[in-house]
């Protein structure tokens, strides 16, 4: 049974194999929409099979169990019976879609999100934990908001698009509370177990929370605005959306949830006057349209309605209608929508007014058209009729208020039903010069009404099969069944009633042309959602406008006092410690360097002449690199110089060629500023010198360098072995970085950036001799790194410095082609390398990273070896992808 | 000399936010290049100074090496810090155009 779950990955799978062939699809797409069309019903086929059997099948794998996060999957008789619906209108909807944009360049990615679509609406019925349905939900939004604006090259579908987008969002925001409420009242999150709680858990804020996510996803008053406006989709698009999927999952979930939460004394009222509103705005908006696809989006706001108002009631009898109701709007609502594509290819529109006697032209549309349209307004013996009749019993056991208020509601919706047929079987006036509509549009409108005829005829069947089932897993009586005569009720004469009265509005609907709805009453809500967009949008550019004035400094400024104000209270000046302030032989050195230091960095920091500003840098990084080198670290002075070199020669690049400007900030106050920063950081650093350190990492490191790792230098052997991680984080950095110079700089160009020099001739041959012994260098520098001063990083940079040299010199052969393409050579493999180097571990068994060691004597060749090899390698790729745009032209 | 080097990283700072407050483009790269050195210099003198104590080890006790763990998060610093100026300075390079 467990098996029977694989069907949530089939339309993606169909996604999948469609994104591959993407060619052959636009090219065969008759032969592909065949395809699709039969893998979905063959899905549909096995899984109406299962129903009988129960269903109840369940599937689960843990996920994030700690937080009550699991991927479990359960299936009941309606759910199964649900996702036969959505596979079967699935098939007949990319069938449709494949010959309705036959060649159309696109038509490959309309498949995939309906493919995606289709997996994710099933996995929103067929999902037991509430967090899976949560993403599945929202997969659904995301997946419905690019489908909506599938003609994303107009403004008004990109508008609709986005706002069905936000109001489904803010709704899925508000369901993830609800759940979790839920989650933290009943102690479970799977919703086979929340069914059988007690009521009195759960608090009324989880079922508003709840209701009011399931409100929006199924455009119920007064949410019920978005899904009008999401007509601006492709005609299959709107069919499947409003016949199985995206709108019913927030029925589907209020059914589901129905006989618990039913028992919240707000549940009924609010989702009984939303539904009954939802109805009487659809009605009113529809009557004034002419669109055929507008009329029916009216209607498809009612039967959500409706649905509302049953999953409301949750007693067993609603339940029951429940079932039947979603099953029929399913079966008739999709056929109408591909009818409507239909009349439009075939006479080049869907105003009504100009389709008198559309149904006799074209007599196989005109007929699903006429009979899925008897279908809504509730005739017997078609599917609507059970729909309408067991809605209005329901409805009357609870209420006889009810009943009436919901037949009143309902002939405005069969009159509009009335207005969809009435003008196409009116005798034929004009023809039109329309297209033949091709065989796939008609045989995928033609299935969900043979369906539904289908369904009705072996009645007793349907039921035993899959209808009762369903309906005994929602929670309505066991063995229940639907029969069209069971006597003369209150609520067969309400039908009756309503059907009549029906007849006669849709007179006056026909009789009235108006055009367009009255201006107060329609709009009020989506002219509301603009104006919080509006206003929302507004606020926002006020605050940036107070934070920000568009100025580099005045940030800066900001910035600055804040971190200010927070190093200096960190500092504590009342507790300062008694600090080791000696006077011995280090004092001399700095004596002689701080001075240095002094002049350079001023220099450097006021001069504008791009000469002075390189060499004063370059004194500043050289007076570091040897305080480095005083203090005991050999490692970081290398790097310091080689750092500082490359810096200095892209420096040099880029300063040759910006034009430089003069600063306009006033000298007196960034002088104060830096001195009040300056003093601070002194004051920093002082206490943090001063502050004893607990050590035991940098022990540990110690101890363990010689015996685990077998190298003498420490600094190299925690970033190689101890630490190898955080630097494969690095060097992941850098490649990354090493992609942001081909972005800003453009990936494959041969520009020169640098103007035209003559190299000297003593730079030249010098820089031939120094490359013969920059490769040998480079390579002991690289080996010798485990034991002494040397490693990955600085080998890289040293040769990276060799090909600065060479590109001074210009070497014919660095061209900036084939610097690109083995800087992306080095990246990749110095990557991989080190990838490699870190599985090697996980291959052989023991932990990642862990370094595995062959030893011959006193040498010791290990894994890390191997991780400092990619490092070396990404690092030289990062700076030759840099020095690449430094590239000078040679006079020739 | 725990003083000198204090004032030594007080006046990079001093030097690097002057620049950094110059407002063009330019001043912006070199004052964050004077303002890393400092950071890095920081970092360097919080796990403690010591001279002639470079921690490459030789059978000496073990309280008498250097710390070496900031030595390598310098290391990384500088190399990043290096990553972050190449992209800056291309970046100077794009608006310039």
């Amino acid at each position: 049974m467990a098996e029977t779950f694989l069907l949530i990955a089939l339309p993606a799978c169909v996604a999948l194999v469609a994104a591959c062939l993407s060619g052959w699809v636009r090219e065969r797409s008759s032969i592909a929409g065949a395809c699709i069309a039969a893998l979905y019903f063959t899905g549909a086929v096995f899984l109406l099979a299962q129903i009988p059997n129960g269903g109840n099948a369940f599937f689960s794998v843990p996920w994030v169990s700690e937080l009550g996060v699991d991927f479990s999957l359960r299936l009941t008789g309606f759910s199964a019976w649900f996702g036969v619906l959505i596979l079967f209108l699935g098939g007949c909807v990319n069938l449709y879609a494949c010959t309705y944009f036959k060649g159309h360049q696109r038509l490959s990615s309309l498949l995939i999100l309906l493919g995606l679509f289709a997996s994710a609406m099933l996995g929103v019925i067929w999902a037991d934990n509430l967090y899976l349905i949560f993403l599945f939900w929202e997969a659904t939004s995301l997946l419905s908001f690019l489908l909506v604006g599938f003609h994303n090259e107009k403004e008004i579908s990109r508008a609709n698009a986005a706002q069905a987008f936000l109001i489904t969002m803010a709704g899925g925001a508000a369901l993830l509370v609800g759940f979790v409420l839920l989650h933290l009242n009943l102690g479970s999150a799977s919703l086979a177990q929340i069914l059988v709680s007690d009521i009195a858990d759960v608090s009324t804020a989880a079922v508003v929370f709840i209701m009011l996510g399931a409100m929006t996803k199924s455009a119920q008053w007064p949410f019920h605005f978005w899904l009008p406006n999401a007509m601006v989709g492709p005609t299959p698009v709107s069919a499947y959306l409003h016949s199985a999927t995206m709108v019913k999952a927030g029925v589907f979930l209020l059914g589901t949830l129905a006989p618990l939460l039913s028992q919240n004394p707000i549940w009924t009222p609010v989702l009984a006057i939303a539904g009954v509103m939802t109805v009487g705005t659809a009605v009113v908006r529809g009557a004034y349209e002419t669109d055929m696809k507008a009329i029916l989006a009216s209607t498809t706001l009612a039967a959500l309605g409706f649905l509302t108002i049953l999953a409301g009631l949750g007693t067993p009898a609603a339940m029951l209608g429940f079932v039947i109701f979603l099953t029929a709007h399913a079966l008739y609502k999709a056929p109408l929508f591909l009818a409507a594509g239909n009349i439009e290819k075939r006479f080049g529109t869907r105003d009504l007014n100009q389709l008198r006697g559309a149904a006799r032209l074209s007599p196989v549309t005109g007929a699903v058209v006429v009979v899925s349209a008897l279908s809504l307004i509730g005739v017997a013996p078609l599917p609507g009729f059970l729909g309408k009749e067991y809605l209005l019993k329901a409805a009357w056991a609870y209420s006889p208020w009810l009943a009436i208020a919901v037949a009143i509601s309902a002939v405005g919706v069969l009159a509009l039903g009335f207005r969809l047929i009435i003008p196409m079987l009116c005798k034929a006036e004009e023809t039109g010069k329309g297209k033949q509509i091709p065989l796939g549009m008609t045989l995928a409108t033609l299935f969900p009404a043979i369906g539904a005829l289908g369904m009705v005829a072996a009645l007793s069947f349907s039921n035993h099969q899959f209808l009762g089932p369903a309906a005994a897993a929602l929670g309505a009586d066991e063995g229940a069944s639907y029969q069209f005569w069971y006597g003369l009720t209150p609520a067969l004469g309400l039908g009756m009633g309503a059907l009549a009265l029906s007849l006669l509005v849709s007179r006056v609907i026909l009789r009235s042309r108006r055009s367009s709805p009255p201006d107060a009453f329609a709009p009020f809500f989506d002219q509301l959602f603009d104006n919080i967009i509006y206003a929302l949008k507004s606020v926002a550019a006020t605050v940036s406008g107070l934070l920000e004035e568009g100025k580099l400094v005045s940030h800066l400024i900001v910035m600055l006092i804040v971190i200010g104000m927070l190093s200096f209270f960190s500092i504590e000046v009342h507790d300062w410690p008694v600090l080791p302030l000696s006077w011995d032989k280090h004092s001399i050195a700095f004596l002689g360097l701080v001075p240095l230091l002094v002049i350079s960095t001023v220099v450097a920091s006021r001069t504008q002449k791009t000469i002075t500003i390189l060499v004063s840098l370059g004194f500043v990084g050289f007076v570091i690199a040897l305080i480095f080198l005083w203090f005991s670290a050999p490692d970081l002075a290398l790097t310091q110089l080689m750092a500082e070199t490359l810096i200095l020669f892209l420096l040099a690049g880029a300063l040759m060629k910006v034009k430089k400007k003069e600063s306009s900030e006033p000298a007196a106050f960034r002088l104060i500023f830096s001195i009040f920063a300056g003093a601070l950081v002194t004051l920093l650093t002082l206490k943090s010198i001063a502050l004893e350190w607990n050590r035991p990492i940098s022990e540990f490191f110690l101890q363990e360098s010689k015996t685990q790792a077998f190298g003498a230098n420490v600094v190299n052997v925690i970033l190689v072995d101890f630490r190898a991680l955080d630097t494969l984080g690095e060097i992941i950095v850098l490649a990354i970085a090493a992609m942001g110079a081909d972005a800003a700089l453009g990936a494959a160009r041969k520009r020169a950036p640098l103007p035209e020099v003559m190299p000297s001739s003593l730079l030249t041959s010098g820089a031939r001799l120094l490359a013969f012994f920059l490769l040998p260098t480079i390579l002991w520098i690289f080996w010798r790194g485990h034991n002494a001063p040397g490693g990955g990083f600085i080998g890289a940079l040293l040769a990276a410095g060799g090909v600065g040299l060479g590109l001074l010199s210009s070497w014919r052969r660095l061209t900036p082609p084939l610097m690109r393409r083995y800087a992306h050579r080095l990246i990749i493999s110095g990557l991989g390398i080190a990838l490699v180097s870190a599985l090697l571990a996980v291959f052989v068994g023991v932990d990642f990273f862990q370094g595995l060691w062959f030893h011959y004597g006193d040498l010791h060749l290990g894994t890390p070896l191997l991780f400092d090899l990619g490092v070396f390698l990404t690092v030289l790729g990062f700076c030759m992808n840099y020095l690449r745009h430094f590239h000078i032209r040679q006079i020739s | 000399m725990e003083l000198f080097i204090a004032i030594t990283i007080g006046i990079l700072v001093a030097g690097g936010v002057y620049r950094l407050l110059g407002g063009t483009k330019v001043d912006a790269i070199i004052g964050l290049i004077m303002l890393s050195q400092a950071a890095n210099l920081i970092i360097l003198a919080a796990g403690g100074l010591k001279h002639n104590a470079a921690a490459l080890l030789d059978g000496s006790p073990i309280s008498e090496y250097a710390d070496p763990l900031p030595q390598a998060l310098v290391l990384t610093a500088i190399v990043i810090g290096f990553g972050i100026l190449a992209f800056l300075i291309t970046l100077l390079i794009r608006s310039s155009k």
